[in-house]
């Protein structure tokens, strides 16, 4: 069973993978609009999974010894929807909608079909 | 009526979001405290139950405050 920092770093370096489609897109395709929305929401989704990651691995600590833990910083991942909102009606001759809303739930995406495809079986767990 | 339909729609998504998460962490501590051993396996878990409930919020977030 890879330990939970390696399952992180797996879906970072999809992630990776997927943005740098979308900076290939944005170079070579007439869709420049579109991929540069992806691209940006991807980032903003990164910064989402870093941010996840980070509370994750406070409860689980705190729970491992027996210590308190009082926030799960789910404010901080909203804020990041409204900003994605905030750069949609500024400049709305730069971002497609669809795109930086598709790009935030990239990294989120990727870690559902992560988990569909790889995800932790039971007899991985055992171990 | 915009502003009270995103405060709708942002409020409901949340709640549903603090509701799943809850139970997500809630069920990861009694785990974890149970069985230490099984801490990465079920950080692992408790990462990705809450990935895929804090995806339709942060939608809900977006098209709220465009509407709005």
């Amino acid at each position: 069973m890879k330990s939970f920092g390696a399952h992180i770093k797996r879906y970072v370096q999809l992630t990776f993978y997927v943005f740098i489609f979308y900076l290939l897109g944005w170079g070579f395709t007439p869709y420049s609009e579109l991929f540069f929305s992806l691209g940006v929401g991807a980032v903003i989704g990164l910064y989402n999974m870093w941010s996840m990651y980070r509370d994750v691995k406070k409860i689980g600590d705190a729970a491992e010894k027996q210590k308190q833990a009082f926030t799960f910083g789910m404010l901080p991942r909203m804020a990041t929807g409204v900003l994605a909102a905030i750069l949609i009606v500024r400049f709305p001759e730069y971002f497609h909608i669809a795109g930086l809303v598709a790009g935030i739930m990239t990294p989120y995406i990727i870690i559902l079909l992560h988990s569909l495809l790889k995800g932790t079986s039971s007899k991985d767990s055992m171990q | 009526m915009g502003a009270l339909a995103a405060g709708i729609a942002v409020g409901l998504a949340a709640l549903g979001a603090g509701i799943g998460n809850a139970l997500i962490v809630r069920g990861t501590i009694e785990g974890v405290s149970r069985q230490p051993e099984l801490k990465n396996t079920l950080q692992t878990l408790m990462f990705m139950g809450i990935g895929l409930v804090e995806a339709l919020p942060i939608i809900a977030v977006v098209i709220a405050f465009i509407v709005m």
